[in-house]
């Protein structure tokens, strides 16, 4: 990966806080929304402050809606009338 | 109440009812328990012996509720055999025997449980009775050559507009990228990036230990990533003031 700037992410009370590296591991997990929510929080926390990191983010967030987009087909006609002709008739 | 009530077994949290294979045999959606090892969601109507009780339908009623629930899905579900078998024959071939797999077993699903796993879950084990046993290969990998790089690494190095790179992306070579995918890894990222599912629904639809699904997701994913690089790359969308991947 290309590293990102390394920050100060550490809060005043000195609680431990997320990374560039922790949030690129975890980032397929928070985009799936595959997290508990203190760990999104903590997550969201990282990003507020990173901007290489929020656009990283924004870069997967936008290539998964293309994928989808673009992957879009439509069932051809006399396959769904072959597939109604079938099931009115189900045969056993 | 018009309907009978009779018991009907299903497995894992998503309500898949476990399906009749074509030898007779049941094909389990998952363990008895969730796969992660949660206690299994409580459903109105479950019994102490883990069945539930369910209606029965004529066939007037079954005929309504698939047109109304199932027939509506059919270009997506178009989409997920053409996806799986890369080929516009036999992802007709597929689709009309899951179609009319789904109609037989229609009474096993349970209604106000999730639909579309259960749909998904009948195409992907009538793939399997359908092709996989003609395939006959060993199990296909991915080469893992290209670390931790992402397209939006190769974005950045190359200074290229973020919003170019996307759209240069077309139908085919998003179809494409994701035909070379080897079969697991296909279906993994189909099924979590096209169709929306949650790992323990994809576990669930490939019977496969979520970790297991974890995996092939990311994988997936990154081999994804590579053949788009490499298809924005052939195209001068991607500088090349960078090392070949």
């Amino acid at each position: 990966m290309t590293t990102s700037d390394e920050h100060d992410h550490t809060t005043p009370d000195g609680a431990v806080v997320v990374d560039c590296d922790e949030l690129f591991e975890n980032l397929d997990l928070l985009l799936d929304r595959e997290l508990p929510q203190e760990e999104l929080d903590r997550l969201e926390t990282h990003l507020a402050a990173c901007l290489p990191c929020a656009g990283r983010r924004d870069f997967e967030s936008q290539l998964r809606a293309v994928v989808r987009e673009r992957c879009a087909d439509q069932a051809p006609a006399d396959l769904v009338a072959r597939i109604r002709t079938a099931l009115e008739l189900p045969g056993r | 109440m018009l309907f009978q009530t009779h018991r009907v077994w299903t497995n894992g949290t998503t309500g898949l009812a476990s399906l009749v294979h074509e030898d007779g045999g049941a094909v389990a959606a998952s363990s008895e328990t969730s796969v992660d090892g949660e206690p299994v969601e409580v459903v109105d109507g479950v019994q102490d012996d883990g069945s539930i009780l369910r209606t029965e339908l004529t066939d007037a009623e079954r005929r309504q509720l698939f047109e109304a629930q199932v027939m509506p899905l059919t270009d997506r579900l178009y989409g997920a055999a053409m996806r799986y078998t890369r080929d516009p024959v036999d992802a007709q071939d597929l689709l009309q025997e899951a179609m009319v797999k789904a109609y037989r077993s229609f009474h096993q699903y349970q209604q106000g449980t999730n639909l579309k796993a259960w749909l998904y879950r009948v195409l992907h084990t009538t793939y399997l009775s359908m092709y996989r046993k003609q395939q006959r290969r060993p199990q296909e990998n991915l080469t893992d050559d290209w670390g931790d790089h992402t397209l939006f690494d190769a974005v950045v190095d190359s200074g290229s507009v973020e919003e170019d790179v996307l759209a240069s992306f077309t139908d085919q070579a998003v179809k494409d990228a994701l035909a070379d995918l080897p079969e697991q890894f296909r279906m993994a990222v189909f099924l979590a990036d096209i169709e929306g599912f949650a790992y323990k629904e994809i576990a669930e639809i490939m019977d496969t230990p979520v970790g297991t699904v974890m995996s092939r997701i990311h994988r997936g994913r990154k081999g994804l990533q590579q053949a788009l690089t490499e298809y924005a790359r052939q195209r001068g969308i991607l500088g090349s003031n960078e090392g070949t991947a």
